[in-house]
């Protein structure tokens, strides 16, 4: 063989050495359990890690090693409703198929993902009005998707690597507890500045509503049992609505909606929506009203939310 | 096959394994079967036209060899003309015609009923077809001497490291190379698999993520005012850039490895201190094509005045028609041409301006220079990437509303809400992008890869491993984009 070659070829493997180690170390930490070989990483810290980064990608590849044909599907709110109280009162394993600051369009594109993996037989979406906005927008389940696919673009994704430092570190150091954030100026943070980016850049989607349909028919022709759910925000965000001028645009929205399938409604005024100890923030419920929620939901006739 | 592909991180090794294993007189075919391949990966029908082309020139071009007088060789000239641009034509510019003309029939309210043709554009047709038609030009000028091997014609046309996006080559350049016997060189091979790298760094990391921005902005362009239209607008006069000459990069780089040199396409572009510096600095082949093939055959600047403007204007307005069947590429050409005739119509007051302020050739004029052409160049790149004009219209007359709020940054990342992206993504392409103009700084003062040669191993490693790991963890890999050139 000519030198020029053997240098070539010599110094090349050595170039690739790093890229060969990180390949291992994905495998064995594998945070999002994608190869799902591997269980030097606790269960437990997975979790805590790779929720944190990307609960998308978490939640899809695990519903995809795990599928369930009862689903909840939406952003952090739905996030808080209780997977375990509502085994007890359905018999029903439903899985929480959520993503952080997910938007209505993600979770369309979630159900569809969902669709591929498990003959869905019951299935949950979150979509409140804030969502339903032509400028939220995000496409992280394409990502999801490709990722999925290949699994090179998992090895060489950003997440991934920030997922794996966070997630040894956990292992090795233990998992640091929480900050505890400062209530009220949280409180005032999102009546303020999170209302402001929901509302004061605000068009009708007629994309993701023309989408929403499509699901609905196909859930309808699937036999699918599709119920749209409006979670509960603490009527001072909900009063926002008057300061950006979209009232009028959130009984649309809800009349909309309403056409489209079986609605229940928990965002109205109520001893929820009244009630400031019933929020850890203006738009989450505390846990224990979260199951209160549920159990509402579950019950033959609603008590607190209503049927639209 | 895209260079941005795993297929081609296989099919690239071995290529140049076998080329290098194989003896130097049957090297042509092998690149012959791996350009075809390379071509047909992405439409296999349409390697019919590149066949088509290159028999047509190569008999043209023996034909008119054999000929001594210019008046007949003249007609096997024309032949090759008709037939290549007719080719183009039909492909490229036949539906935009036909549409128009319907247009035209339209506002008569009189029947036209030419259907349109149904075809997908073969990509790269404009890249071969320009490379064969300047050999049966320089044939017919007697500048560069008929190829008798038909195999090797045949591979000067299709050589799949510049086959669909270039850099144009001409036949007196690339031909002899093929006939060369090229030894494998360690030192050859490293230097083209750094200027691979740092190609694919600009495409993939660089250009692939200003795309999100541009691409949500300019799909959808009445969803946004102010901010986002301009963020996108300068993203887009980058993430061209980085696309096109990383394409440019890759493409030189995989033929250096096997020891052909192919021309310099860009010279750092945005750094030029004129508009006609900027036409020396971008698309080089395609500029330097048209210099020599129309605006030199025109006329050139040796006829009157009016004429040097209007051979100007006709090259510029050509050039954009050749990238594509829209108004939008003619209004960018057109732009570019008034720019550059506006341009020598004031260099004279401009020079007495600059005498009186005795500001000529100093830093602020020079940054005044660099600063202005920038803001031409992206102003002129609103109408090549706009869908239509009415949308380019839209975000000229939209890109200096609320204007007040760029002083609250709440506010700008409010306006950017929509495009699917967050303000870090967005300050990471612009960190990206400053990263890029650096080297291109770095490199005024010669080759970069050269320079880093002299440098210790752990810098030069370093450097790999960045631009490695930019490759691998930056770039939007679920979102892996065409290059921006294929469709011209």
């Amino acid at each position: 063989m000519n030198t020029d070659v053997k240098i070539l070829l010599k110094k090349g493997l050595i170039f690739m050495l790093p890229v060969l180690a990180w390949i291992t170390i994905v495998v064995i930490v594998d945070p999002f359990n994608y190869f799902n070989i591997s269980q030097k990483i606790s269960e437990k810290v997975k979790l805590e890690s790779a929720q944190k980064l990307n609960s998308l990608l978490y939640n899809v590849v695990n519903f995809k090693n795990t599928p369930s044909p009862h689903i909840i599907i939406g952003d952090s709110r739905i996030r808080k409703l209780p997977a375990d109280r509502i085994k007890e009162l359905s018999g029903d394993d439903y899985y929480t198929l959520h993503a952080n600051a997910a938007k209505l369009n993600e979770i369309i594109d979630l159900f569809w993902l969902a669709d591929e993996y498990s003959e869905l037989e019951n299935v949950i979406l979150g979509v409140n009005f804030n969502l339903y906005n032509e400028y939220a927008y995000s496409d992280r389940v394409t990502d999801a998707k490709e990722l999925i696919k290949n699994p090179f673009i998992y090895i060489f994704n950003w997440d991934v690597l920030e997922t794996v430092y966070l997630a040894v570190k956990n292992e090795f150091f233990g998992i640091k507890k929480k900050e505890k954030r400062d209530g009220k100026l949280f409180w005032e943070y999102t009546i303020n500045t999170v209302a402001s980016n929901h509302y004061s850049k605000w068009k009708k989607p007629e994309t993701t509503l023309k989408r929403l349909k499509e699901l609905s028919d196909y859930c309808k022709q699937q036999n699918i049992n599709l119920t749209l759910l409006i979670v509960p925000h603490h009527k001072e965000f909900h009063d926002q609505l008057i300061k950006y001028d979209l009232s009028k645009a959130e009984i649309n929205f809800k009349n909309e909606i309403k056409e489209i399938g079986k609605v229940i409604d928990y965002d109205f005024p109520n001893r929820i929506t009244n009630c400031k100890d019933c929020f850890g923030d203006p738009l989450h419920t505390t846990d224990s009203v979260s199951k209160v929620i549920i159990e509402d939901l579950f019950s033959d006739t609603l008590s607190i939310g209503r049927a639209l | 096959m895209l260079f941005n592909s795993l297929q081609f991180l296989i099919f690239f090794p071995i290529v140049v394994t076998l080329f290098f294993l194989l003896p130097q007189k049957r090297r042509w075919v092998l690149l012959l079967i791996a350009s075809y391949y390379f071509y047909m990966c992405w439409k296999v029908e349409y390697i019919v036209l590149i066949i088509t082309s290159t028999l047509i020139d190569y008999f043209v071009a023996q034909k008119m060899a054999a000929l001594k007088e210019r008046v007949k060789r003249k007609k096997w000239l024309l032949i090759s003309l008709f037939s290549n641009l007719g080719i183009l034509f039909g492909f490229k510019y036949f539906n935009f015609v036909n549409a128009n003309v319907q247009a035209i029939f339209d506002q008569f309210n009189v029947f036209y009923g030419v259907p349109a043709f149904d075809v997908l554009l073969p990509v790269g047709i404009s890249f071969y077809t320009f490379q064969t038609l300047s050999y049966t030009i320089d044939v017919y000028n007697g500048k560069t001497p008929v190829q008798n091997h038909l195999g090797i014609f045949a591979v000067y046309v299709s050589f799949f490291p510049q086959l669909v996006a270039g850099p144009i080559e001409r036949s007196n350049r690339l031909l002899p190379q093929f006939f060369k016997k090229h030894k494998f060189s360690y030192e050859r091979a490293r230097y083209g698999l750094q200027q691979m790298m740092w190609g694919f760094f600009k495409k993939v990391v660089i250009a692939d993520r200003l795309a999100i921005v541009v691409d949500a902005v300019y799909n959808n362009p009445s969803n946004y005012s102010g901010f986002a239209l301009i963020v996108a607008t300068v993203f887009f006069t980058f993430q061209i850039y980085c696309d096109f000459s990383g394409y440019s990069d890759i493409a030189i780089g995989s033929a250096r490895v096997m020891g052909f040199e192919l021309m310099e396409n860009f010279k750092r572009p945005y750094f030029s201190k004129s508009i006609s510096e900027f036409w020396k600095r971008w698309h080089i082949s395609l500029s330097t094509w048209f210099r020599d093939y129309l605006y030199i055959p025109l006329g050139g600047n040796k006829v009157v005045k009016w004429k040097w403007y209007y051979n100007l204007f006709i090259t510029f307005l050509v050039s954009g028609f050749w990238h594509g069947a829209n108004w939008t590429f003619i209004v960018w050409g057109a732009l570019h041409g008034t720019y550059l005739i506006s341009s020598i119509i004031l260099s004279k007051p401009k020079e007495k301006i600059l005498k009186v302020l005795k500001l000529k050739n100093t830093t602020i004029h020079k940054l005044y220079q660099v600063s202005f052409t920038f803001a031409l160049a992206v102003f002129a790149w609103i109408f090549f990437r706009a869908n239509n004009l009415s949308d380019a219209f839209y975000v000229i007359n939209n890109m200096f509303s609320d204007i007040g709020d760029y002083t609250d940054f709440e506010k700008m990342k409010l306006n950017l809400r929509g495009l699917g992206v967050g303000i870090n993504d967005i300050l990471i392409s612009v960190g990206l992008v400053a990263f890029m103009e650096c080297y291109n700084l770095y490199e005024r003062s010669g080759d970069v890869w050269l320079k880093l040669k002299t440098k210790p191993r752990w810098i030069r490693w370093g450097i790999y491993y960045i631009l490695l790991f930019g490759i691998l963890f930056l770039a939007p890999h679920s979102r892996g984009n065409n290059f921006i050139y294929f469709q011209f």
